[in-house]
Order: structure tokens, then C-alpha cells, then sequence
């Protein structure tokens, strides 16, 4: 079982120095934020990203392997579970990456210096979270979740066999032995993500900007958190397709079999896509268009007519 | 101008009172409108970098002038019925602004300017 592993392994150290370089090109290449609190806020989501990333690829191996190990002392001979550990292996990259951002976002740097600017608008996730992402994270779980129904429904009694009139058994078939463990990973995953992307929204602002700087701040931050999970779900319902499509190959029927194989494939490369394309960095000015606000406070000598005057109220309350 | 609050911690007029100013010049500006939302107690207060108290206590103040209601499902709104000068008065105020910011002045002989017609 642990060489099972072992080719994961093997991708993720692969995968590791192409983050690195590209991260370190990234970071390079980033224009100059326009005050001291968005550079301070520009350098943190930076180091949380690249952090995320290098945890995706170099911990997830380690933490399977030792599952796995485990696993395979407990089931000697019989392989149970075996399929099931390598079939969660997406879901731990998932959960281990959104974990660095969770941290990241309850770390993010906190409001310094004597003025601070917010926006008056009340944000929802659904303000700072790339749409398109998101709703590919929630089709994949949706996709999956009809996946793994039909492979429910036409799997052997054993739930992880096919069998064909005529013909033998063939295994794998992710029919509910896997469904019953991927199913409430993917919705983990998913729910996770969701609690991230809460953060993100309900972070401290960036003080000294334009607050339009802040929401692209927010979005970049949200689109770097969607990234893993979209991945992981994609892969993940990729691979349920992929070896549902064991079962039509298997009873003599090629054509459905070779279009969830293009499916499966199709699937994965829009995910792998979806996960590599940029985020549009924030760009914008340090301060707001207009006048500065805190000017609306009274004078401190023979303001109280003035406050007054406004607002109708005695101001010394 | 967008809708933005400023907190001056150096200022000697208190946070509480500075918001409370602004949300009513939004208003006022026409900017914020009867059901507008504002942001929760504690997304402006984490936002800004205060005490909830502190933002609480703007809106509370608010409350009490008629400006603004809070109620649990919705949160706080800008109340029925707010509406700030009419079109005419707004119109004035931005004509004189921009003819000021135009002449070079900065936001505080603005308002000494405006301070100064108040009390005439």
C-alpha cells in the first residue's frame, strides 16, 4: 500500500519547486502597493499563499504515507481500505491548504496608525468571492454527487465492484464503499472553503487605502483560497468519472465507457486550468476620490452651532 | 466620493462622535438612502481597527436621533423617512465644494468658509 504513495510523493516534490519559482517570480513582478498598510497587507497574503501551496505539496505525501502504513498494518491481506486512503488523498491536500489560510486570514495585520478609512457598505462572501469559481467548486460537489449515486446504484453488493452479465466482477467501482467516504470529504472540503471565504470577508480592512483596494485585496485573497478546493473537488470527481467508466468498458459497452474517460479527462484539465490561472492583483490609490472625511469633524473651538446645524442634536452627547 | 468613513485617533474629537458625523453627512450628501444597510456593529469596528463599543455607540446615537434603525434580521438601516437637504441645497453644496477644492482651499477652510456664513 505504501508504494501506492510513493508516485504522489514523487509529484508533490516535482510540483513543490515549480510553486517556488513561480511564487518568487510572482512576488517579484508585484507592483508596489500604495500605502504602508497594503504593502504590509500585500507582503502576509503573499507568504500565506506560497506557505499554502508548499503545504500542499510536501505534507499531504508524509500524512498519507503514515495512514497508509497504518492502514495497511490493520488490514494485512485483505487491502481493505487501501483504495479508500489513495481515493482521500485530494480531500487531505484540500483541508491542509485551507487550514494555512484560515490561519492567514486570522493573522491578517491589524489596523495601525492614527487614521483608519473603511467602507460604509456591510460585505458578504458573495462580495469578495470570484463567482465563477465558486460555483465550479459547488457543480464539481453537485457533479459528484450524481457520480457517485450512479455508481451507487449499478455497483455490485460489496459496493466497490461492477459486475456484467457474463462476465466477472471488476474492481474498482466507486460505488457506495468509496461514496459513503468521499462524499462527506468533498462536502468537508467544500464547507471549509465556505468558513475561509467567511474569513476573508470579515477580515480587518486595509486602513490607509482607497476601500477599493481593500475589496480587490479581498478578492485576491478570496481566488487564491478557491484555487485548492476547486482542485480538489475537480480531481476528486475526475477520478470517481474516471473509474465509473470501468463498469460500461467492462460490460461491452466502449462508447459510454471512452466518453466518461473524455469526461473524466475533461474535467480534470478545466480544474487543473482553474487552479493555475492568476489572480488579478488590487490596484488602486491610496487615498479615496474626494476630500478627507475626518475634516467633518467639528472644530474644536466653537463647533457645537456647526454640529448642530447638521444633524439637529446636541453634539456633546 | 465613495461610502467611506475616516477615524482620526490623534483627533480630539472622539471616534464614536466622528463616525456618527459621517454617517450623518452620507446622508445628508444623499449618498445613503432610506434602507440602505451599514455594516454590522463588529465588521466596522474590526474594520477600522476600534472597539465595538465605540462604533455601537455612533449607532446607537444615531438610533436615538431618528437616523438610523437596527433590527435583528436585517441589522442596521438607514431609516424611513431620513432625507437630507433637497436637490437645490445639494446641488449648492457641490457646486460650492468643487468651486473651492478649484481655488485651492483644503478641507478644514472649507468648512471655517462654511462655518464662517453660518454664523453670519
Amino acid at each position: 500500500m505504501s508504494l501506492a504513495v510513493l508516485p504522489a510523493l514523487l509529484v508533490s516534490v516535482i510540483g513543490l519547486a515549480g510553486v517556488v519559482v513561480l511564487a518568487l517570480l510572482l512576488i517579484r513582478r508585484a507592483d508596489p502597493a500604495p500605502s504602508e498598510a497594503a504593502e504590509a497587507a500585500r507582503r502576509h497574503g503573499s507568504v500565506v499563499n506560497l506557505t499554502a501551496w508548499l503545504v500542499w505539496f510536501l505534507l499531504p505525501g508524509p500524512v498519507m504515507l503514515v495512514v497508509a502504513v497504518g492502514v495497511f498494518r490493520a488490514s494485512v491481506g485483505t487491502g481493505q481500505y487501501a483504495g479508500v486512503v489513495t481515493a482521500l488523498y485530494p480531500a487531505t491536500h484540500g483541508l491542509l491548504f485551507l487550514t494555512v489560510h484560515a490561519i492567514g486570514e486570522r493573522t491578517w495585520p491589524r489596523p495601525a496608525g492614527p487614521v483608519r478609512r473603511a467602507a460604509l457598505t456591510p460585505r458578504r462572501v458573495a462580495d469578495v468571492a470570484p463567482r465563477h469559481l465558486r460555483a465550479v467548486s459547488w457543480a464539481w460537489v453537485g457533479l459528484l454527487v450524481v457520480a457517485l449515486a450512479v455508481g451507487g446504484a449499478t455497483a455490485a453488493p460489496d459496493g466497490r465492484s461492477f459486475i456484467a452479465t457474463g462476465v466477472g466482477p471488476t474492481s474498482p467501482f466507486p460505488g457506495w464503499y468509496y461514496g459513503a467516504w468521499l462524499l462527506p470529504a468533498a462536502l468537508i472540503v467544500l464547507g471549509a472553503s465556505e468558513a475561509v471565504l467567511r474569513l476573508v470577508a470579515a477580515r480587518p480592512a486595509i486602513v490607509d487605502a482607497d476601500p477599493a483596494y481593500d475589496a480587490a485585496s479581498r478578492r485576491l485573497s478570496a481566488h487564491r483560497v478557491l484555487r485548492g478546493p476547486q482542485l480538489v473537488l475537480g480531481l476528486t470527481l475526475a477520478g470517481v468519472v474516471f473509474v465509473l467508466g470501468y463498469g460500461p468498458h467492462h460490460a461491452g459497452l466502449p462508447a459510454i465507457g471512452y466518453a466518461l474517460d473524455v469526461l473524466a479527462i475533461g474535467v480534470a484539465l478545466a480544474s487543473l486550468v482553474l487552479a493555475v490561472i492568476p489572480a488579478q492583483p488590487p490596484l488602486g490609490a491610496a487615498q479615496p476620490p474626494g476630500g478627507t472625511l475626518a475634516a467633518l469633524a467639528p472644530a474644536p473651538t466653537g463647533s457645537s452651532q456647526t454640529t448642530a446645524a447638521a444633524d439637529g442634536t446636541d453634539s456633546s452627547s | 466620493m465613495s461610502l467611506v468613513v475616516e477615524v482620526d485617533l490623534s483627533s480630539s474629537v472622539p471616534p464614536y462622535e466622528q463616525i456618527r458625523l459621517q454617517v450623518l453627512a452620507h446622508v445628508s450628501a444623499g449618498r445613503l438612502r432610506s434602507g440602505d444597510r451599514l455594516p454590522t456593529i463588529r465588521a466596522l469596528a474590526t474594520d477600522l481597527g476600534v472597539a465595538a463599543g465605540t462604533v455601537a455607540r455612533a449607532f446607537s446615537e444615531l438610533e436615538s436621533a431618528g437616523v438610523v434603525v437596527t433590527r435583528r434580521r436585517t441589522g442596521t438601516t438607514v431609516a424611513d423617512g431620513t432625507a437630507g437637504p433637497d436637490a437645490d441645497v445639494r446641488d449648492a453644496a457641490r457646486h460650492f465644494v468643487d468651486a473651492a477644492r478649484a481655488a485651492g482651499l483644503g478641507d478644514d477652510e472649507v468648512l471655517d468658509a462654511v462655518r464662517g456664513a453660518l454664523l453670519g
